[in-house]
């Protein structure tokens, strides 16, 4: 006789083989999977009537690796009953809840289901499913997003027949339709009466393209439109999901002037961006190269080595998305940035070498690279690129120069101004058309943006609302990062930021060109 | 990063021989260990070599042997170019001196004052240059002759006249052998017309016969796409010539702007790589080609505007 369904309560001792537990709450609605704890720690106890299962389940769940799947720990007999004692996936999670479901956001609800889709399909690999998945085996992880499986323990092993797998992933249909139409799932059958009209998918809303084809593959076991497999189910929400996706759009200003001191004869920065938008197989994908120029040397090498590092670097970002669409660049934005940064140093090198005459001079260079959700940077020398994000502005970028060696040195207190000012514009790095610059002294983000920003190896996640600031020495010398936010904050656009960042400069009749380029992202 | 991805990205397949970076073929001598307990990664730099000379690298000054590649700026600023000479002595003692009046030199807690002094160093001394503190270390292998027959292995392998590779003070293994009766051209690939911006001042010239743009990147960074070429002048000799326009050549030591005939023996700096050239019809010279010694230079802020960085023409900035 197993123990008594009112013996399983709040409170109770469960005396197991090799532990004690003490009940806590069921994980989901019923009473056959309960959160409990052993010696200190959290478990999930699944209650089994039959050995079979409980062992089909303890193997699977053993070597399954979704993070919407329990581990299993181990499994023990008590009285009639089985119980397989699993370490939770989520520690703070909820019964699966209709109201909190229904007003997820699409795309998070899309996700969810990924993993559930991607779960099960684990699962059957392994031999084992639910043979019947419902709502209240369910459980809601808030902190993760995932709607996990509380209670698999009606499950049993897989089954070659059509019917097995629909019986499972019916339920992933229901939730979709529930999430976007917001109300309760009108029943197999209506739902494959109305896919079949179009007046009627257009009075229940039922209109966002590939929503209808999930649907039509979750409805019925039967047909070519069915899903024969997990990954199937994935593949068509995944297909979801990019025909959900709202791209980003930029909002670019640039400008750069000779400024308005009476010995600056002409202008020696230079500045360039190309953006890319692309609809390949309904995804849309925004890419754009942003690059900023300040030209080193006399008068006109400085001013043809930063024109041709613009070009050299526009060119070179040309390549990358005619090469793969881009596919590079999203997956790896920081090296490709820094790698445009290296060959467009090359470029420079080979100008030098073969039109000694025309080519003498160097520049500063700082790029950015926008790829879809991330950005990356490719930066040698002394111009800046700043990031204004929740009304706070952070310099991206660390200044190569004499000042910043002093300073880790320790060298640069008590100096006099007239030295602070001398190493202030001597630059330790920057391109030359006199030989080509390392890949290791290109640098990328700040160091101290991976703790303040989140930065990773592939490069800073974009959010919207996120404003790149770019700028040559002649603009950040006379407008410090607190006037340029202060702009930033009441801007209506990208041009007109530049071009107030610009203005301030010259007010204060920089002796240096000017230059700032402004990205929005809207 | 892939190379294949730079390709893509400049336009153009450029040439890499891997063999370039193979293995060093001497055993070393010795090492030098940075001692940095903050650095996450240890770093040491070898000496192949009886003679070496340590230090930054600079046009003006000539290469060294050791440039302490992967230091961070503030601690490279305070090399000098050079910054110090080490060598072994007769019955096995290495010595040290200062390169440079300015070079910061302690060893072993003594500081070197003067420019005409050398200390001895011991396994396990600690020298201080610039801010950096290195541990010299013998190597374990240290039976010098032993060196100087697998250098006379090396270099004999190479029935032609040659130019070796030289890294950390000794022949490492690549050579480039020279056919008779042609002239050799020693640089880097590049690529056609099209992808230069100013395509009129193109030279209509062959691909170089030794390209070096396998070297490691702090390497090939002084090395132009036509350096040199090497021409036979006879039967027996060989003449070196510049060809590059903004790149430096040194033979033993001294700057080389037009042509030099070359001996057996002698060290050819390209940018800041050394070359070892060998011509098989005489003898293998006993010691290293060294006929003047780098220039003194100095480290200072002033100095540093031109060699370290680079200041704008005085009306471009405030």
């Amino acid at each position: 006789m197993p123990l008594p369904d009112a013996d399983w309560r709040p409170g109770a001792l469960v005396h197991l083989e090799e532990r004690s537990c003490e009940i806590v709450e069921p994980v989901c609605s019923g009473a056959r999977s309960w959160r409990a704890k052993s010696a200190g720690q959290l478990v999930w106890l699944w209650r089994f009537e039959g050995f079979e299962d409980a062992a089909s389940a303890r193997e699977a769940l053993e070597r399954a690796d979704s993070p919407i799947l329990p581990r299993a720990r181990s499994l023990d007999a008590l009285y009639d009953e089985h119980i397989l004692v699993l370490d939770p996936c989520a520690v703070s999670c909820a019964p699966f809840d209709e109201n909190v479901w229904r007003a997820l956001p699409r795309a998070t609800a899309i996700q969810a289901l990924r993993h559930l889709a991607r779960g099960l399909g684990e699962m059957r690999e392994l031999g084992y499913c639910p043979g019947g998945l419902r709502r209240e085996q369910l459980v809601w992880d808030g902190e993760r997003r995932l709607l996990c499986l509380g209670d698999l323990s009606r499950g049993r092993s897989v089954l070659d027949e059509p019917e097995d797998l629909w019986r499972d992933i019916k339920l992933v249909g229901e939730l979709l339709f529930e999430n976007f139409i917001g109300r309760d799932y009108i029943g197999g059958h209506e739902l494959a009466a109305i896919l079949q009209k179009p007046d009627r998918l257009r009075e229940e809303g039922l209109i966002q393209p590939g929503l209808t084809q999930v649907l039509a593959g979750c409805v019925t076991p039967y047909g070519d439109l069915a899903y024969k497999s997990a990954v199937e189910l994935d593949e068509a929400l995944g297909r979801l999901e990019i025909e959900m996706e709202q791209p980003l759009e930029l909002d670019v200003g640039a400008c750069s002037t000779t400024g308005n001191y009476i010995f600056r004869r002409n202008n020696q920065d230079s500045c360039g961006h190309m953006t890319v938008q692309t609809v390949f197989g309904s995804r849309r994908v925004t890419l754009g190269f942003f690059c900023v120029a300040d030209g080193i040397g006399g008068i006109q090498d400085g001013e043809r080595a930063s024109a041709l590092a613009i070009r050299s670097g526009c060119a070179a970002f040309g390549r990358a998305w005619s090469h793969d669409h881009g596919a590079g660049m999203c997956d790896r934005p920081i090296d490709t940035a820094r790698a445009i940064a290296k060959v467009t140093s090359q470029q420079l090198a080979l100008e030098g070498e073969f039109d000694p005459a025309g080519n003498s001079g160097g520049t500063t260079y700082s790029s950015l690279i926008i790829a879809d959700r991330y950005a990356g940077i490719g930066h040698v020398g002394d111009s800046r690129i700043y990031i204004v994000r929740d009304r706070a502005i952070t310099q991206l970028t660390i200044d190569h120069n004499l000042s910043r060696i002093l300073e880790s040195l320790g060298e640069l207190e008590g100096r006099s101004e007239q030295s602070r000012q001398v190493a202030e514009r001597t630059i330790s790095r920057f391109m030359t058309t006199a030989h080509e610059i390392e890949l290791a002294r290109i640098d990328a983000f700040d160091p101290a943006c991976h703790v303040t920003l989140g930065v990773d190896e592939r490069g800073l996640k974009i959010r919207r609302g996120d404003t790149f600031i770019m700028t040559s020495d002649g603009a950040h010398g006379d407008v410090d990062a607190a006037a340029m936010l202060e702009l930033a904050t009441h801007a209506v656009s990208a041009k007109q930021l530049c071009e107030q960042i610009a203005d301030k400069a010259i007010s204060a009749f920089a002796r240096d060109n000017v230059t700032v380029l402004v990205v929005r992202v809207v | 990063m892939e190379q294949a991805m730079l390709d893509t990205l400049r336009g153009w397949r450029e040439q890499r021989d891997p063999s370039l970076r193979a293995s060093h073929l001497l055993p070393a001598l010795a090492k030098l260990e940075l001692l940095e307990p903050a650095r996450t990664t240890r770093k040491s730099w070898p000496i192949h070599g009886p003679k070496a000379v340590l230090g930054r690298y600079h046009h003006a000054n000539g290469p060294v042997d050791i440039t302490f590649h992967g230091l961070l700026d503030h601690e490279l600023y305070k090399l000098g170019t050079p910054h110090a000479r080490i060598w072994i002595e007769e019955g096995g003692r290495w010595r040290i001196e200062r390169a440079s009046s300015k070079a910061r030199l302690v060893v072993d807690g003594v500081r070197l004052e003067d420019l005409r002094t050398n200390l001895p160093l011991e396994d396990g001394s600690i020298l201080q240059m610039g801010i950096i503190k290195l541990r010299f270390e013998l190597a374990s292998q240290d039976d010098y002759l032993g060196w100087v027959s697998t250098l006379e292995d090396v270099l004999l392998t190479e029935r032609a006249p040659a130019l070796f590779l030289k890294r950390f003070g000794g022949v490492c293994g690549p050579r480039f052998a020279i056919k008779e009766g042609a002239t050799r051209v020693i640089g880097r690939s590049f690529p056609g017309k099209d992808v230069l911006a100013r395509p009129a001042h193109w030279l209509d010239a062959a691909l170089p016969d030794w390209d070096l743009g396998g070297l490691y990147d702090h390497e090939r960074r002084h090395i132009a796409f036509r350096h040199i070429a090497l021409r036979p002048v006879n039967d027996h000799d060989w003449e070196l010539q510049v060809l590059a326009t903004r790149q430096h050549v040194t033979v033993n030591g001294l700057d080389v702007s037009d042509s030099k005939l070359l001996r057996t023996g002698d060290e050819i700096g390209l940018g800041s790589v050394l070359f070892h050239f060998h011509n098989p019809m005489d003898e293998l010279p006993s010691q290293r080609h060294t006929i003047k010694l780098p220039k003194l230079a100095h480290y200072s802020a002033s100095v540093a505007v031109r060699g370290f960085g680079a200041t704008r023409d005085a009306s471009s900035r405030r």
